[in-house]
């Protein structure tokens, strides 16, 4: 007798397993992963996933936060390992999408959805030799901090900050000449906010590549005259020397710790790291302009890899979450930027600012229209492309060569890899 | 009750687990690194290529003579820094715990954490120019400059040099440098001082009768007695050398312009940023091959038939 009511309670998980899995069989799971968003955003996050399974009872979404720095070598990860996800939100897109891995979202989601979107952020980082493979979230655009305390000691009107890419150079120049500080709080290698390519688009020098990519254009007076402004302001301390060796965040670090005066940045969230009499030294202003007249601009996007189970819910639930409604959400709770046309004209981002987050934030908003996406050349291999860009540009830094030099090295191995890749 | 196959019972699993994470990687790297590979598509069989391109490739060149100057500056440093460290260290002094525990805290201490800080400590304006300003010198920004360490000492005294052979290591190799050896040289301590816990006292004793000063017993007693605890310091510090990525990643990202560029995080950006898996796995195999050369030179140079001393 104990020996039967052993078995059986050996074989009650079994019959509770085999329950669940009929249970299970009829659910569909969706992976959805984001990056870093917590504790700070569950309740947000959970509370979009409950209206969405409410309203498709057969659906399960299944939430995994990643930290950031780890979201494209996990992705890669589960790619190989045949557990993909289903719905990522992901950065460092050209090596994702040069291999066809993703789902083309000009293809999934209908022309009444696309046509909600921002085109330019639709047609931004995602967009690939002619199609698109992303769903557009949250956007940065570019607007600037800087320290006025800093740009009082250099002798510069607090009250008139740099309104040209010349003239932010210019004063960042006077600012380390007087005050021993620095300028400009920007990055070489790898920099989110205005990377050397980036330095050549706001300054109006695009594309860099024929229309066949079969050869740069690179060598161009143009570029050297941009580039050339760069390395006089770097060897002059407009820039921080670290600009060559620095990681991420170092920008914003070097602002915060009131080692440099000006930090383009895409912005309000930035303020949750001032202290109070930091807060009170800084001031918010437009970004500079370039020769383009345009401000750079970044997003935060959903890609649906071609693996996934369940691609058409994936498509579904990633439109759901960049709907007007959520993302109108999302900005209230955080000083972030809107990817469709409804949710950025809404009036919330005209109301008085109530805040030094707000006031960035509106900075920003402002400037949606005038902002080009910071979209690195659809080119295949454009990621080993960039490190030769950044290795050649630096060494013009440092003055172990000359422009000239920089711009004819990178056109060679640039037109090198285009023949043989 | 024995059988011929007993002893594989014993050896079975400690094999099983050798085979699943030492064996098959090993294999599989040496597979890939015959093949094109990114990841998405088939490989393809391409047989030497990898290794060919390799080769011919100048930065690969670059990385690997970075790597072998980081080894040469770390590992000897180690050996010696933490020799000295655990020779203060063995005594019985009352508070010595707790001065052991200090010691140890930067192995414990997260490359991230540590890092930030370096940084800070580095930064043009940071806390070690600002010591050396006392002194009337212009620190470099220790972790963004290109120069040789040789050409920049040289230039403190006015003198001007372009000579290849005073612009290595980088200035900010260097830097990098001293934060794997302040980080590591702990955890290299603690082995010596389990080598010099183990000497019997009366050796010292008899040494210092025979009028040996404090010099002449460290020469003559401590240091051949403790010899295969050296060997496998210098192995081990050797190989963590050579294998170096928290701390590039953390503070350099390999620039400026590769100056701080070493083997493992060469590895990292051809296999996760490019894709180039195949490729990645070729470098790899080299790594691995000059891993195994100076393990080898390490076990000669410092005696490794001599195994007596429990190390």
């Amino acid at each position: 007798m104990p020996r039967i009511a052993l078995l059986l309670l050996l074989l009650l998980p079994l019959i509770s397993c085999s329950e669940e899995s009929q249970q299970e069989e009829s659910t569909i799971t969706v992976e959805f992963w984001t990056i870093a968003l917590g504790d700070a955003f569950a309740d947000y996050i959970l509370g979009m996933i409950s209206t969405y399974e409410q309203a498709y009872p057969g659906v399960n979404i299944k939430w995994v936060d990643v930290s950031g720095g780890e979201v494209a070598e996990k992705f890669l990860a589960a790619l190989v390992g045949d557990t993909a996800p289903d719905l990522v939100n992901i950065y460092d897109l050209p090596r994702f999408l040069q291999y066809d891995i993703l789902v083309n979202m000009d293809e999934a989601v209908s022309p009444e959805d696309k046509a909600k979107r921002l085109e330019n952020f639709w047609n931004g980082i995602g967009y690939f030799q002619g199609a698109n493979y992303v769903i557009p979230w949250y956007v940065g655009v570019t607007m600037m901090w800087y320290n006025k305390d800093l740009f009082e000691q250099a002798g510069l009107d607090p009250d008139r900050p740099p309104r040209t890419l010349d003239e932010m150079l210019e004063m960042g120049r006077q600012i380390h000449e007087r005050t021993g500080k620095y300028g400009v709080s920007w990055r070489l290698h790898p920099s989110l906010i205005a990377p050397p390519w980036a330095l050549l688009r706001m300054d109006g020098f695009w594309p860099l590549f024929d229309e066949g990519y079969s050869r740069t254009r690179i060598n161009h007076p143009e570029a050297k005259a941009i580039f050339q402004k760069w390395v006089d302001a770097y060897q002059q301390g407009a820039v921080p020397p670290e600009a060559l060796a620095a990681s991420h965040r170092d920008e914003v670090n070097w602002f915060i710790e009131g080692r440099a005066a000006m930090l383009p940045f895409s912005g309000g969230w930035i303020t949750r790291y001032f202290d109070k009499s930091f807060a009170a030294k800084v001031a918010t202003a437009p970004m500079p302009r370039g020769l383009l007249g345009k401000v750079p601009a970044s997003n935060q996007v959903l890609v649906v890899p071609k693996a996934s189970r369940h691609p058409e819910i994936a498509v579904d639930f990633g439109l759901f979450v960049t709907n007007d409604e959520n993302q109108l959400e999302f900005c209230r709770q955080v000083a972030i930027l809107p990817s469709t046309i409804a949710a950025a004209a809404d009036p919330y981002f005209r109301q008085p600012p109530k805040t030094q987050a707000d006031e960035a934030n509106q900075l920003s908003a402002a400037d949606i229209p005038n902002s080009f996406v910071m979209a690195p050349p659809d080119v295949v291999g454009w990621s080993r492309m960039e490190d030769i860009l950044h290795e050649e540009f630096a060494k013009a830094l440092a003055e172990q060569q000359n422009v000239d030099e920089a711009l004819a090295r990178i056109e060679e191995k640039w037109n090198h890899l285009l023949r043989y890749q | 009750m024995h059988g011929r196959y007993t002893p594989f019972f014993f050896v079975g699993p400690g094999l099983l687990l050798l085979g699943i994470f030492f064996a098959y990687p090993l294999l599989d790297t040496l597979w890939l690194s015959l093949h094109r590979y990114n990841i998405f598509t088939t490989p393809v069989f391409i047989g030497f290529d990898n290794f060919r391109r390799a080769w011919g490739d100048e930065l690969f060149w670059r990385v690997l003579a970075n790597t072998l100057l980081y080894a040469a500056i770390v590992v000897p440093a180690l050996v010696v820094l933490s020799f000295f460290m655990a020779l203060l260290l063995d005594n019985s002094l009352r508070l010595i715990k707790i001065f052991r525990t200090l010691y140890y805290i930067p192995v414990v201490t997260s490359i991230v954490v540590a890092g930030i800080i370096w940084k800070w400590l580095y930064n043009s304006d940071g806390l070690i120019n600002a010591v050396l300003k006392g002194y009337g010198i212009i620190g470099p920004s220790w972790l963004a400059d290109a120069r040789g360490v040789p050409e920049a000492f040289l230039g403190l005294f006015g003198i001007q040099t372009e000579s290849v052979w005073f612009t290595e290591p980088a200035i900010a190799l260097f830097s990098v440098a001293m934060v794997t050896i302040w980080k590591a040289a702990p955890y290299y301590m603690i082995i010596y001082l389990a080598g010099l816990q183990g000497i019997p006292i009366a050796l010292k004793e008899a040494a210092r009768i025979d009028g040996a000063g404090w010099w002449q017993v460290i020469r003559h007693v401590i240091i051949p007695t403790i010899k295969p605890y050296t060997l496998v310091v210098s192995i081990i510090a050797t190989i963590a050398a050579l294998r170096t990525f928290g701390e590039v990643y953390v503070m350099t990202g390999g620039g400026p312009f590769h100056r701080t560029n070493l083997l493992s995080y060469y590895i990292y950006t051809l296999g996760f940023k490019y894709l180039e898996v195949g490729y990645a796995a070729a470098v790899s195999i080299f790594l691995l091959a000059v891993i195994l050369i100076f393990a080898i030179i390490n076990f000669r140079l410092a005696g490794g038939d001599n195994t007596t001393g429990g190390a």
